[in-house]
């Protein structure tokens, strides 16, 4: 029962952590909270289904990324680009706007009801862990979340880019004195943070199903994350969403429906003992 | 009628009197409107608007006096919805004590969240405010509390007695609760203003500008914003119960993201200095929302409206006006 949960959990986790990694790098970066990023992950997920269905769902693992890091160029010359000099607050209320302008497109074009996605044949059987059966699709996930973070954290502390990117969410001002290209970067971020969600977005199909309300039930667990972590740590992101994934997972177990509350709770617990989130390795603000 | 600004400024000797006659005008006309409306659609679309009005009016209190955006002000207006049912339906209390209770509830509640989030910085506050209203919706829905809550359905409640003279199944009529509605508007509307104009408010005021120098400055930074988000709380909970009361139903639905935009929204159109501007916007909003619900485009409405507002008017309508004005040679 217990290995089993602590898998679950990890998948669970790895959904987080891609999405809230992704909105960690952006605030880093332009000091921006995209609320929009629900939505970008909803996009994902409905995108998924389509090319799922008409083609097969390796293929929509690796275009559907590759068309959101197209919406996440959109998203850097169309909004946070022209938008750079506005107040924080402003932005992140424009981002909403485009979130829910984005959900409603997407309901109008696949309608109000759930979608689900059939898991590949090569991932849909089980695997025989600690003398239980368990899913293989759901340790697909947790490996490309793992991998993910891995690769985003040797990104960060081994290339120049990464470097780069560190240098401008630690101070802005010197680091476009040093000749740092913060659009360039950004850009890139957009992209990547995009690409995250769009790939979160076609995993959850096969594992959770597509609905209306995935945009903002993933929004607000990305907030609690976010703040959680300490708005703008992305080491502190990626911790906060292990531990919720954790938290929510055994709370579905032993407290039952009581565990939709689990994650505010968690959220009104740590603000009274941290402020500031638990933001370790250095926050951005 | 102009705005009345929320911060003090030097106004000539003659303006008060002028401006205190035609709101005493404006104020004793409304009763005659259900007279002229005789219940309908422009009677029950007025009536919500108004109560976003002030859902509108506490957001932008908040964001004046202490410079946050309140975007869950939805949390403390179903709160004081759900209490007084419950209080009514569980526990058998008449409407005005039901009423009364759901307040101080609702007050309590403000004052213990507010004590939390004021520490936090504004992009949290924003965060937390919206994440406490999500964990509200989730909670009236438990399956566990349905025969308290009456879940994702809502609650139905049917109050006893008499509100402020008035017996309570008669506020079930758009045109009977039109006094109630239009009354606690003008009240909130004339406290905040007092409160503005206050020692309290230009210590908030000053907070807001320098929260750093105040506390060097030997003043205590903490508890005048506790007690002005547990203050808001409190008048989103009078929108609440009237709400409640005026329908015979609590929902999770006033829990809701859009209820908390739509506040956002009449408040920053409106211009959050103002106390006219945001009740104003709420009723705009309403009926804006009404006009494109029936085409089924409501949330695609208030999605297009945030981005126009941010966007162009993030100071309020009346902003660019002034500007102009100003323009115009009157420096």
């Amino acid at each position: 029962m217990i290995p089993t949960l602590i898998l679950n959990a990890l998948a669970v986790s790895s959904l987080y952590i891609m999405m809230a990694s992704g909105l960690a790098l952006i605030f880093g970066l332009r000091r921006v909270m995209n609320f929009g990023h629900g939505a970008i992950y909803m996009v994902g997920a409905y995108l998924g289904y389509t090319i799922a269905s008409g083609m097969n769902f390796w293929a929509a693992l690796v275009i559907v990324p590759l068309l959101m890091s197209v919406l996440g160029v959109l998203l850097e010359l169309a909004v946070l680009r022209p938008l750079e000099r506005r107040q924080q607050i402003e932005v992140a209320l424009i981002t909403f706007g485009i979130g829910i302008v984005i959900a409603q497109i997407v309901i109008r074009i696949y309608g109000g009801t759930p979608l689900s996605v059939a898991a590949p044949p090569l991932l849909a059987s089980s695997v025989k862990i600690f003398g239980a059966d368990y899913p293989v699709y759901r340790l697909f996930i947790t490996v490309v979340g793992l991998c993910s973070v891995v690769a985003l954290a040797v990104w960060l502390n081994a290339t120049r880019t990464g470097m780069f990117v560190r240098a401008v969410s630690h101070a802005p001002d010197v680091s476009s004195m040093m000749g740092i290209n913060a659009n360039r970067l950004s850009l890139l971020i957009s992209m990547l943070s995009t690409a995250f969600a769009g790939l979160a977005g076609v995993l959850v199909g096969p594992y959770l199903s597509i609905d209306p309300g995935m945009d903002v039930a993933m929004i607000i667990t990305c907030m609690i994350v976010v703040v959680i972590g300490g708005t703008g740590s992305i080491w502190g992101a990626i911790f906060a969403a292990l531990i919720l994934g954790f938290v929510q997972t055994f709370g579905t177990v032993y407290l039952h429906e009581i565990s939709v509350l689990l994650p505010y709770l968690m959220l009104v617990a740590i603000l009274v003992w941290r402020p500031q989130g638990l933001n370790f390795g250095g926050g951005a603000e | 009628m102009t705005s009345l600004p929320l911060s003090r400024r030097p106004v000539s000797a003659m303006r008060w009197p002028v401006l205190g006659g035609v709101a005493l005008a404006v104020f004793l006309a409304g009763f005659l409107l259900p007279g002229y409306l005789e219940g309908g659609y422009l009677q029950s679309m007025l009536n919500n608007g108004l109560i976003t009005g002030i859902l509108a009016l506490c957001v932008a209190f908040i964001m004046h006096q202490c410079g946050f955006v309140l975007f869950g002000i939805a949390a403390y207006y179903g709160l004081a919805a759900y209490a007084c049912a419950i209080l009514v339906n569980s526990f058998g209390f008449p409407a005005m004590a039901a009423a009364a209770v759901a307040l101080l509830v609702t007050l309590a509640a403000a004052f213990l969240v507010g004590a939390i989030v004021i520490r936090v910085k504004p992009l949290a506050f924003m965060m937390i405010c919206l994440s406490l209203a999500e964990l509200m919706r989730h909670l009236v829905a438990l399956p566990s509390l349905r025969r308290t809550t009456g879940g994702s359905d809502g609650l139905l409640f049917m109050p006893e007695g008499r509100v402020f003279g008035i017996d309570a199944v008669d506020l079930l009529d758009t045109g009977q609760v039109w006094p109630l509605i239009w009354t606690a508007t003008w009240v909130i509307a004339g406290l905040f203003l007092i409160v503005a104009s206050s020692h309290f408010g230009v210590r908030l005021r000053a907070i807001k500008e320098n929260e750093e120098r105040m506390r060097f400055s030997g003043f205590d930074t903490y508890w005048p914003r506790v007690f002005a988000f547990a203050g808001v709380g409190l008048a989103a909970g009078v929108a609440g119960v009237i709400q409640a009361l005026a329908t015979g139903f609590a929902s999770p639905e006033m829990f809701s993201i859009i209820t908390s935009t739509n506040a956002l929204l009449a408040a920053i159109t409106g211009g959050v200095s103002s106390v006219v501007g945001p009740v104003m916007g709420g009723v705009i909003y309403t009926w804006a929302i009404s006009e494109f619900g029936a085409l089924g485009y409501s949330q695609l409405f208030t999605g297009i409206a945030v981005i126009l507002v941010m966007l162009f008017i993030p100071k309020g309508i009346l902003h660019p006006l002034r500007l102009l004005g100003r323009k115009g040679g009157r420096a």
